[in-house]
């Protein structure tokens, strides 16, 4: 039997209390992505940015989340080069034997994804409310565990109401 | 609470969010590969519960145990916020249509960055839907239909 889901999952679950702990927070990233594009967007527009209604509540600047998002991918990457893993992959191979390894469809198609990914985040109160309410439609594991990312953030699946407190509280 | 003199040193507090970053894309990475597209869609279509394994352990262990440990020894202090059943199921179908179309979630396309997974779909991916959230404005539904639209406007966490 393969422990390694189990030990990685017990990892995340730990670190969900240090983070709380040391930070009174939740481990989430789907508001970093957004306050991103709000700094590419200042570039172009300047000020008219901040004058957003979104961006006056969550303004587009470096925080504790996005140094989360940062650390995560220097995390995977050194795993990764550790444990000789690391490569350059533009086409899922699942993806590329079903629809073609064209990186211009496949690109098309992450954007699509994406859009409709944060705009559930953004309309659920978060990513991680997101996807325990897909949960719910579909009233099986089939879509939790689409909410992969919510077993990053562990008790916030249980508890989805947690993980938008910490917001409140930066206000 | 305890380390309220920690919450309040902002620049440590970034400090201490990418540690704790770092070691979560490490985890990430080691748990089975949840951070690869071929994993997640394995567990969209039942062939593969790697994902699911990762996911409720970690959910088990961090919210069924240690938070509510803490919670209940005072060590820490709950704080939700507000929301709805019908916004966030609307939310959910979304993001879950999305999550599928896409292939990762937004914490394990960090991962699948780091990993030199699909970098420039990962990459070009969020800032583009984020672009399209930040843009939406307060809606106004009438009263009746009031709990399927995210409360306060503010689109979100």
């Amino acid at each position: 039997m393969d422990w390694t889901p189990y030990i990685a999952g017990v990892g995340i679950g730990v670190l969900s209390w240090v983070a709380f702990l040391l930070s009174n927070k939740p481990l989430g990233c789907s508001t970093a992505y957004t306050r991103t594009s709000g700094m590419i967007e200042r570039i172009f527009r300047g000020k008219k940015t901040d004058e957003k209604p979104y961006y006056q509540t969550f303004a587009p600047l470096v925080d504790w989340e996005w140094m989360l998002v940062a650390g995560v991918v220097l995390g995977a990457f050194v795993a990764s080069v550790m444990l000789g893993g690391f490569s350059f992959e533009w086409v899922p191979t699942l993806f590329g034997d079903t629809f073609g390894y064209d990186t211009g469809l496949r690109l098309a198609v992450a954007l699509v994804g994406g859009i409709l990914m944060g705009l559930g985040s953004r309309w659920a109160g978060g990513g991680a409310r997101a996807a325990t309410g897909s949960a719910v439609p579909s009233a099986c594991d089939i879509r939790l565990d689409c909410r992969c990312r919510l077993f990053c953030v562990g008790y916030c699946d249980s508890v989805p109401s947690l993980r938008g407190g910490a917001v409140v509280r930066r206000k | 609470m305890m380390f309220e003199h920690l919450h309040e040193n902002t620049r440590l507090q970034l400090v201490i969010g990418f540690l704790i970053g770092c070691c979560f894309g490490g985890f990430l990475y080691i748990g089975g590969g949840v951070t690869e597209y071929n994993v997640i869609l394995g567990q969209l279509l039942l062939t593969d519960f790697t994902v699911i394994k990762v996911m409720l352990t970690a959910v088990v262990v961090g919210g069924m145990i240690g938070i509510y440990a803490m919670k209940s020894k005072g060590i820490i202090e709950l704080h939700p916020k507000p929301g709805s059943i019908g916004s966030t199921v609307i939310g959910g179908i979304i993001f879950g249509m999305g999550f599928a179309i896409l292939g990762y979630c937004p914490g394990t396309v960090a991962g699948a960055v780091g990993h030199g997974g699909p970098l420039m779909p990962s990459s070009a991916v969020s800032p583009a839907s984020s672009s399209v959230q930040a843009s939406l404005r307060r809606p106004t539904p009438p009263p009746s239909m009031r709990r399927f639209f995210p409360k306060g406007g503010s689109f979100g966490s």
